[in-house]
């Protein structure tokens, strides 16, 4: 009986100890990885033997598969929006959302000049984890905060960054659901084309 | 003297209105609470039969559970309006779009263009002249939020900066020994001991604000020196019209330091009252979670 009882107490104390383990390796990974990669966008913005056009295209390349575009489109329309429309819409509206997130957070890149990017330690919060970075600007302390869920093709993925405290999605949750308030799902597509290249 | 009298009467009207606004505050914003409750209750449970799924380029098999959430819903709100209690919208749109096109066919293209002659340095030197000044304002709402350690920081600042950084205008308990602001206003403070922001105010010239926050405003107005509320020791204004002047310049010069970040951010908006409400109801509230 009692070995019985030790055996079960150490099978339990080895998964606790091993999931807290493989716990922190995510965490660490995913700090090491947007280390790595802020670390190359920010090089590649301070070398300026690059061409703009170039650069943000090599940008571009690191960034995108950090983020999942569809699931961020699907958040910021919400669920009973994303039920009611036909496929051929979901596809022009993921399609438009991704472009203008993308092109977004790419003219963000436009206002960094030099500062250091610090990259603080990563919190978890329930099954996702939120990674808060900041740099000093103006003698003002700016915060992002990129927040990671696991998904099941990909791995950690990027679906929301909330910049000085506000969320993108919410955002653009908000100004959706007032659109659609008044017009038309079609009216809401030609509103993101419309500012898709200013 | 006749006249200071009349100035005083003015200051004790403004303080029962603040009053006033804060007591109502107190009442509109438990009731607001328990709506937000409710409504949030009622998504968990839609959401609860909801497996995690995600990433997908194929349209093809379209299923309910491709929005992935256990709690995703929890997490934004907004999907029905009626969550956002906004009883000024028509006016705050109105305000909303005069004080962008104030921004964008004056303020930007003749007033900053010919401001911003003065080099930046310059500029970041006049606003952290007048953030040092907004020193008794912080330390008074640090030690009301008993944070009594941002309170010595607030105060090592002071000193440091009004000496070494030559009355505020450089920062060097900054960049020199690391010293990072702590400012807190009365706003803050009410957020703190849980006042809602009540409902959004757009006001002309100064853009978005809410009860709450400007409620605070005249509070913080007693201890901060570069408005004019009634003859105090430390005024550096004569009278409540300097007093609104140098307001004005501190906010006309704060702006010309984030002309980029307006210009990019208001791009952004596909709508763009609710994308400005939500950007300041949602950085307010971050600040007062800090």
């Amino acid at each position: 009986m009692q070995h019985h009882f030790l055996k079960i107490f150490f099978t339990v104390v080895t998964f606790l100890t091993l999931s807290t383990i493989l716990q922190a390796d995510e965490l660490s990974d995913i700090k090491q990885m947007m280390k790595q990669n802020i670390g190359e966008v920010t090089t590649l913005i301070q070398d300026k033997s690059v061409a703009k056009a170039a650069r943000d295209r090599e940008i571009e390349t690191i960034i995108t598969p950090l983020f999942d575009f569809g699931l961020m489109g699907r958040l910021s329309l919400g669920k009973q929006t994303w039920k009611k429309i036909s496929k051929e819409e979901r596809k022009a509206f993921s399609e438009l959302f991704k472009n203008r997130v993308r092109q977004s957070y790419m003219s963000k890149l436009d206002l960094y000049t030099d500062e250091v990017v610090v990259i603080d330690d990563p919190i978890k919060v329930k099954n996702r984890i939120h990674l808060p970075t900041h740099l000093m600007r103006k003698n003002e302390k700016r915060d992002v905060l990129y927040k990671f869920y696991k998904s099941k093709k990909s791995g950690w993925m990027i679906y929301d960054v909330d910049i000085l405290g506000v969320s993108i999605i919410q955002t653009y949750r908000t100004q959706f659901s007032g659109i659609l308030k008044k017009e038309s799902f079609a009216a809401l597509l030609e509103k993101l084309k419309s500012n898709e290249n200013s | 003297m006749i006249y200071s009298d009349f100035e005083s009467e003015i200051t004790v009207k403004y303080f029962l209105l603040v009053l006033l606004i804060v007591g109502s505050l107190f009442t509109i914003t438990p009731s607001l609470a328990a709506e937000n409750i409710e409504q949030n209750n009622s998504s968990v449970v839609n959401q609860e039969s909801m497996d995690i799924v995600s990433e997908d380029d194929t349209f093809d098999e379209f299923e309910e559970d491709e929005f992935g959430d256990d709690a995703f819903g929890d997490e934004f709100s907004g999907e029905k309006e009626n969550e956002v209690f906004d009883p000024l919208s028509g006016y705050n749109r109105v305000m909303t779009s005069f004080n962008d096109g104030l921004y964008v066919y004056v303020l930007d293209p003749v007033l900053l263009k010919g401001y911003n002659y003065i080099p930046e340095p310059v500029r970041v030197s006049v606003n952290n002249f007048f953030d040092n000044l907004n020193y008794p304002v912080s330390v008074v709402n640090n030690i009301l939020q008993l944070k009594f350690k941002n309170t010595g920081t607030e105060s090592l600042r002071f000193v440091i900066n009004s000496t070494v950084g030559i009355l505020g205008f450089f920062d060097p308990a900054q960049s020199w020994f690391g010293l990072e602001n702590h400012q807190e206003d009365f706003g803050q403070t009410l957020g703190y001991y849980g006042v809602g922001g009540g409902f959004h105010i757009v006001l002309p010239f100064f853009g978005p604000t809410n009860l709450r926050d400007l409620a605070g405003d005249f509070i913080d107005f007693y201890v901060n020196p570069i408005y004019y509320v009634d003859v105090r020791r430390y005024n550096i204004v004569r009278n409540t019209y300097q007093g609104w002047g140098l307001v004005t310049y501190k906010e006309f010069n704060q702006m010309s330091l984030y002309t980029k970040e307006y210009d990019n951010v208001r791009q952004d908006a596909l709508d763009l009252y609710p994308f400005l409400r939500d950007l300041y109801e949602q950085s307010r509230q971050k600040k007062i979670e800090e």
